[in-house]
């Protein structure tokens, strides 16, 4: 296993380079939006369900079932299972798939620090990580911008590296700014 | 194709229900229907295709406004600048051509009004001159004969209405059934013809990946300019060289379909 390497120039395919910022950030967004896009979609279908099955009108019957749902609609279940399904989400695709679909689309991966899949602690720790990120100011996820292997603070507490897994490089007309400012 | 006895069964069956036995099928009468119901059909799509933009049209252009020039007196009249006509004198040309073609067709369908107007008048005088002669028991042969011919005149024409009401009908759903046809063909065509398929699916899959892979090299891009602008607020030295991943994490990386890398960077 090759601990120490060495830095090299910029490579012409950053492919299991450590991926950057603003891709992790994207990917980030994508994977916000899925979840909002699913949350909402599924709460509505449910909501036409439970109408169509007159689930009030059958509970508001019975004493007992109507405390129950009474219960049920002012406890903050329905928040409860929103935040187990993002948990879930986030958890289930690191650990068994090794990136969500908005890191899949965005061409990048989690692995652990010795070139593993991440098992479900890991991931869970991962999510925790995330927290903490954001609470020390959002500074955790900026920590990117300068750390030499691009890791975050959630990367760094659970032992995880984000590469990419195709041939990046820059775009063409950045490309040309690049040698235009700074020669070859 | 007209029968004997097609008056009477006209005059015993109403239009609508008259029937007329079937015939022997003909290519050609096929390919007149066709022609007949292809025209009938295709007047009536673009006459409600003009009706729909005719009235698109008015309610886009705003109506013209005409404006009545200022009262100038003869003293201030040379002092006024009159302002520059942005119409060129080929516009103005075209103008009054377009305007001479819609002029014309006013005319021409007001001077056919005028024709059946004058030609109602002079019937109905010279028919009320006649009148004493046409009525006369003198030409009373001549008149039976011409009211027989008027009558085998108007069965002829009748029996022809029919027909051309059956036919135009039939024409019409022959035409359609052509157009909806071919149209069904194409699309059986392109959607079962491997080739067609195959482009298709090779276009569309070539579009999605060239979007993918332009998000990704421009968010790879705007990684190393924001790692730039970090560096330089925090006044360190910009990143030339980049620390790969471990030799483990690369055939882990791999497997995902893309372009193969540039050749200098």
């Amino acid at each position: 296993m090759n601990t120490n390497p060495k830095p090299s120039a910029l490579p012409i395919s950053q492919l299991g380079y450590y991926a950057g910022f603003f891709t992790r950030l994207t990917a980030f967004f994508v994977d916000v939006f899925i979840v909002g896009a699913s949350t909402i979609i599924g709460s509505w279908f449910l909501t036409i369900i439970s109408g169509m099955l007159q689930f009030q009108a059958i509970f508001s019957r019975v004493p007992i079932l109507r405390a129950g749902y009474n219960w049920l609609v002012a406890s903050p279940l329905d928040q409860l299972l929103i935040f187990v399904y993002v948990v879930s989400y986030f958890v289930f695709f690191w650990a068994i798939v090794g990136q969500t679909p908005g890191k899949a689309l965005l061409g990048i991966r989690i692995i652990r620090v010795d070139g593993k899949k991440l098992s479900m602690g890991r991931a869970l720790l991962r999510y925790i990580g995330y927290w903490i990120s954001t609470a020390g100011l959002l500074l955790g996820f900026l920590w990117i911008l300068v750390d030499d292997r691009r890791q975050g603070w959630h990367d760094k507490i659970s032992g995880t590296y984000v590469v990419y897994t195709w041939h990046a490089r820059p775009d063409e007309k950045f490309l040309v700014e690049e040698i235009e400012q700074y020669g070859k | 194709m007209i029968h004997k006895n097609s008056k009477d069964n006209y005059m015993d069956n109403p239009p609508e229900t008259q029937s007329f036995p079937p015939e022997p099928r003909r290519p050609k009468h096929t390919l007149t229907h066709l022609i007949v119901g292809g025209l009938a059909f295709g007047m009536d799509v673009l006459t409600h295709r003009l009706d729909e933009w005719e009235a698109l049209s008015e309610q886009e252009i705003p109506p013209v406004q005409t404006v009545d020039p200022p009262v100038v007196s003869e003293s201030t009249r040379s002092l006024l600048v009159l302002p520059e006509s942005q119409e060129t004198p080929t516009d103005t040309g075209r103008y009054a051509l377009v305007g001479l073609l819609f002029n014309a067709q006013d005319r021409f369908n007001s001077g056919l009004d005028r024709a059946g107007r004058l030609a109602r008048t002079v019937h109905h005088h010279t028919s009320r001159l006649s009148k004493p002669v046409t009525s006369s028991r003198f030409f009373s042969p001549v008149a039976n004969g011409w009211d027989a011919l008027v009558r085998r005149g108007e069965s002829q024409v009748s029996t022809w209405i029919d027909r051309g009401r059956m036919e135009e009908s039939k024409g019409i759903s022959i035409a359609r059934q052509a157009v909806q046809g071919t149209t069904d063909e194409v699309i059986d065509v392109l959607s079962v013809h491997p080739g067609v398929k195959e482009l298709v699916e090779k276009q569309s899959s070539g579009f999605a990946t060239e979007i993918v892979e332009e998000i990704r090299e421009r968010t790879v891009s705007l990684d190393t300019l924001f790692e730039r602008i970090t560096r330089k607020v925090l006044r360190k030295k910009p990143r030339t060289h980049f620390l790969p991943a471990l030799d483990e994490v690369t055939p882990i990386a791999q497997g995902v379909k893309s372009r193969t890398p540039v050749e200098h960077q």
